[in-house]
């Protein structure tokens, strides 16, 4: 039986300064995944013009919806954008900005196969990375 | 109140075994102007209650009023966490991080940014800051 197998690394820089000069904080966190093939079967990428202020969706169906690495990054110049799993923002992303969490998009009984992007005022250009990962086995909802 | 430069990069590769593999990067920085919250550190994180990143829980007086951005990384070796915005009742999970695992977001809103482990206590490590109406 074929089965697929795949791994993420992420890393991050982070770093507040205050008008002194003063490092107020710095973090740099990375891991990597291990090669995994349980609930694994997507790496999708892409980027997608949301549809000026309603919902626009990313669609999951073959992903596995219990834990997706997700990345987004707004590549426009003029709105936010709300990063919306199931209906509840995780993240509002002006021009430039991006964002990345392992997203529990669904629970136990819930059939929420998509995430959706939602613009402010009109349509925006925005960019994703999204791979499986494995599902931890709660039933909550997103 | 006091004036901030925040500076972030963010990097994620997807690869499977064949061979294939993704990238994704960007980088921003906001100016910020005017914040009166500014939190950063480590804690432990009990399974049966919620940590709040929102500013009364950890002994502020004055609230996010624009949103915040926050990142949230579990130092545990070996169980999960689960972040929400909101009480975690609410069920709005904005990540779920495995030992080693972390998150970063904006959210512009009020609400308020929760922590609960699920099986047993870990020890994350964090920031959290408010972000102003024009960042």
């Amino acid at each position: 039986m074929a089965t697929m197998s795949t791994s993420i690394t992420a890393s991050g820089s982070f770093t507040l300064t205050d008008s002194n000069g003063t490092v107020i904080f710095s973090y740099s966190p990375s891991f990597t995944t291990k090669n995994q093939t349980a609930d694994s079967a997507v790496i999708s990428t892409g980027e997608i013009l949301t549809d000026g202020t309603s919902a626009t969706t990313i669609n999951l169906g073959r992903h596995n919806k219990d834990r997706i690495f997700t990345f987004i990054k707004n590549v426009d110049t003029d709105y936010a954008v709300a990063v919306n799993p199931d209906g509840d923002t995780i993240a509002n992303l002006k021009p430039g900005e991006c964002f990345f969490s392992p997203v529990h998009i669904d629970g136990a009984g819930d059939g929420s196969a998509n995430l959706d992007l939602v613009a402010t005022t009109a349509a925006q250009k925005v960019q994703y990375l999204l791979c499986d990962g494995l599902d931890t086995g709660i039933s909550s909802d997103d | 109140m006091a004036n901030y430069t925040f500076n972030a990069s963010i990097n994620m590769t997807a690869s499977s075994e064949s061979g294939y593999s993704q990238s994704q990067s960007g980088a921003f920085s906001l100016n910020l102007t005017g914040i009166n919250q500014i939190e950063t550190g480590r804690a432990d994180i009990a399974h049966d209650a919620d940590y709040g990143l929102d500013p009364s829980a950890l002994g502020a007086t004055t609230a996010f009023t624009n949103g915040r951005a926050f990142y949230v990384r579990n130092m545990d070796d070996t169980n999960f966490l689960k972040v929400y915005d909101g009480a975690s009742s609410g069920n709005d999970l904005v990540g779920v991080l495995e030992p080693g695992e972390w998150l970063f977001t904006i959210i512009r809103g009020t609400g308020q940014t929760i922590l609960r482990a699920d099986t047993a206590t870990v020890h994350v490590e964090y920031f959290i800051f408010e972000v102003d109406s024009g960042a």
